[in-house]
């Protein structure tokens, strides 16, 4: 008998928790592939196995990636939401096509692709997906408002996706990472002081580092989380304790 | 008794029909001067302005597409021209089309997104320069339970309310600089004349509806209203960035 090969998705790459998550679950012999949204030329990578460059709001583009997939790789078992654009401005003098756009990496990024890959796992045995995404679905950014209304919308579709996909065998789960120490900067705040002394004001008095959510985007993936859907676990070392009562 | 909102300038997207009718209503019975906007139906835009000033009441209607700027901005500045400035805005134009995600299209994704969620933010900013000059300035957004618990039935329309209970909290933090308090209504089942997107499909046998809301059915525009009321009067001043759950307590049964 053959075993069929395990395949996790990562819808983006570039995600500066993609590297951890995938040797997590490369270390438990599920084959991870990478999409690197935002990139010029569509299509496979060269020299990158397992890598492609399709933009993940586009239904057309994710149907393309699907296919590829299967006939290159096999049935997709994981789909892994890390698409993740901080984009710095007001609502007062944001553009329309700036909103438009990051509403679209954020969010219409996690429905297209939902709708391609949870569609496929139901029709194959069934499977499960996580939304990495941020405590900015929940605790207002005061700098970024479009990242965090894209956010936010991603939380409801999860539950959406875990009742309609709950049904087909494909569970669903959120994990809100804080922000790491290296996009401590880019919510830098003049009017919120979440990230001010994060370090210190954080019990477990250090920053989020990129591997933390490695293990429990692992634990949702698997079989050991198989009666977990439609969650929402805070990643951030007790960080938001300070801004909600839950 | 004294009118809450005596003198002050609401405009109501979506205000002709629905909880934005009653919401206009409301506004012009508490000494409000109202505009809002219609798009799909004017006979019910043109009678909810002659029952307002029928009462007494001031009120203009005009036809705007809350996906278009150069619309919005218009409808803002006639607001302004017309009776000098915009203190209340309540963002309420919204469309739900039910579909599931198998069968909802790109197509229907982007209009869902760009009417229920840009549609708030374009009247936001395009309101801004107005609210900023008020001295009782309000923002309030007429969400939905589905902010907080998905349907079950329309995934693009609890999308939008996820990122509308966002753009609530975002808005409140930042333009409390200039004293305007935004706030979120999240209303559940609702009596209205009718609503848009096709009927409901149930996925399981419910609980007969009497058991699930308490002995009284759904809500009413007026229950709506009433909670828009007090936001946007004196008496709501120091709540900002919060949503308010108007289901009597159905989320909890």
């Amino acid at each position: 008998m053959v075993t069929e090969r395990k395949v996790a998705l990562i819808t983006d790459g570039s995600h500066p928790s993609a590297a951890s998550i995938a040797e997590k679950l490369e270390s438990q012999g599920i084959t991870v592939v990478k999409n690197y949204p935002r990139s010029e030329n569509k299509g496979p990578i060269d020299g990158e196995p397992d890598s492609f460059a399709f933009d993940t709001w586009s239904y057309e583009e994710m149907s393309r990636l699907l296919e590829l997939i299967v006939e290159g790789i096999g049935n997709v078992k994981y789909l892994i939401h890390s698409d993740n654009v901080v984009f710095r401005s007001s609502i007062e003098e944001i553009s329309e096509d700036d909103f438009k756009r990051v509403v679209d990496y954020n969010a219409k990024s996690a429905f297209m692709t939902t709708k391609v890959f949870a569609e496929h796992m139901a029709r194959n045995d069934g499977g499960a997906i996580v939304y990495l995404s941020s405590v900015h679905d929940d605790k207002p950014t005061g700098c970024a408002f479009a990242y965090s209304v894209g956010k936010g919308a991603v939380k409801m579709l999860c539950k959406e996706m875990a009742l309609f996909y709950g049904r087909q065998g494909v569970r669903a789960n959120v994990v809100e990472l804080d922000p790491v120490e290296e996009q401590v900067e880019l919510f830098d705040s003049l009017i919120s002081p979440y990230n001010y002394d994060a370090a210190t004001k954080i019990p477990l008095r250090r920053l989020a580092k990129p591997e933390d959510c490695a293990g429990i985007v692992s634990f949702l993936l698997s079989d050991e989380a198989s009666f977990i859907n439609g969650a929402d676990v805070r990643v951030d070392g007790g960080h938001l304790l300070y801004y909600f009562d839950r | 008794m004294d009118r809450l909102l005596e003198g002050r300038v609401a405009v109501v997207t979506g205000g002709g029909k629905g909880i934005g009718g009653g919401i206009s209503r409301a506004l012009a019975a508490q000494g409000a001067k109202v505009v809002f906007n219609y798009n799909s139906n004017p006979d019910f835009a043109e009678r909810t302005v002659d029952e307002i000033k029928q009462n007494g009441g001031e009120a203009y209607t005009c036809l705007v597409n809350v996906q278009n700027r150069e619309q919005v901005d218009a409808m803002m500045q006639k607001a302004a021209e017309l009776y000098g400035g915009i203190d209340i805005l309540v963002n309420n134009a919204a469309w739900q089309p039910n579909m599931d995600i198998d069968e909802c299209t790109e197509e229907v994704y982007d209009g869902v997104i760009d009417i229920n969620l840009g549609g708030y933010f374009r009247c936001i900013q395009s309101a801004l320069p107005y609210l900023k000059k008020s001295e009782h300035p309000r923002v309030i957004n007429i969400s939905s339970i589905h902010g907080k618990r998905p349907t079950d039935f329309d995934v693009c329309y609890s999308m939008s309310k996820g990122g509308i209970e966002m753009l609530t909290r975002e808005a409140a933090m930042e333009l409390i600089q200039y004293g305007i308090r935004v706030n979120a209504l999240l209303p559940g089942g609702t009596k209205i004349e009718f609503k848009s997107g096709k009927t409901q499909p149930f996925k399981f046998k419910r609980i007969e509806r009497e058991r699930q809301y308490g002995f009284r059915g759904v809500g009413t525009p007026e229950d709506v209203a009433n909670a828009v009321i007090f936001l946007a009067s004196e008496k709501g001043s120091h709540i900002n960035g919060t949503s308010i759950r108007l289901d009597r307590g159905a989320i909890l049964f």
